[in-house]
């Protein structure tokens, strides 16, 4: 997938954390992305080497604090 | 397989180490960990953050072919973790040791 559409479904998978939290995560990994590109890898390599987003989205939140849990499904 | 809260706190130590030669930004990290170990990209945000809070990082912004890239730089606090593991690595030696001989011993 492209790099616009990984971070969308990551953005949307984390929408129940803090504004600031999706906001750093999100920065963090577009990084990411960014750099794999400029190293020489395609969108697509990029983003199926950090793995589908939607199950990051689902791990980050499990790793959250308890008091989140109770918004996951 | 290694305890995980064992490996994370190795991890840590790692990522410090690779700050020690200068300061650096998660992708190239990972670049320079790999010839040692594998990290993931999932695996590496959280322990930086956690570097963050407990002061043994600092971060910064700088400007990249016009993106922000956000570099860390390890802390004397950093620095001391690093000393005291390299320090305790003597007693985990010995452990180490005495587990292996007293299994040989066992088998003898």
């Amino acid at each position: 997938m492209t790099k616009g559409e990984f971070l969308n479904i990551l953005r949307r998978g984390l929408s129940q954390l803090p504004p600031e939290e999706v906001e750093k995560r999100l920065a963090y990994y577009e990084e990411l992305l960014n750099d794999m590109t400029e190293d020489g890898m395609t969108e697509q390599e990029a983003t199926a080497k950090l793995g589908d987003p939607a199950a990051l989205a689902r791990e980050i939140l499990q790793e959250q604090p308890k008091c989140c849990s109770v918004f996951v499904g | 397989m290694l305890d995980p809260q064992m490996k994370r706190g190795l991890l840590e130590t790692c990522i410090l180490s690779v700050l020690c030669r200068g300061d650096s930004y998660g992708y190239q990290i990972i670049k320079d960990l790999s010839s040692c170990i594998t990290v993931s990209e999932s695996t590496l945000y959280p322990i930086l953050r956690r570097l963050e809070t407990a002061g043994c990082v600092t971060v910064y912004s700088v400007i990249h072919n016009s993106r922000l890239r956000k570099f860390y730089r390890i802390t004397e606090t950093g620095r001391k973790q690093i000393t005291e593991f390299l320090e305790n690595w003597n007693e985990i030696e010995s452990m180490y040791r005495f587990i292996e001989e007293s299994v040989n011993h066992d088998k003898g």
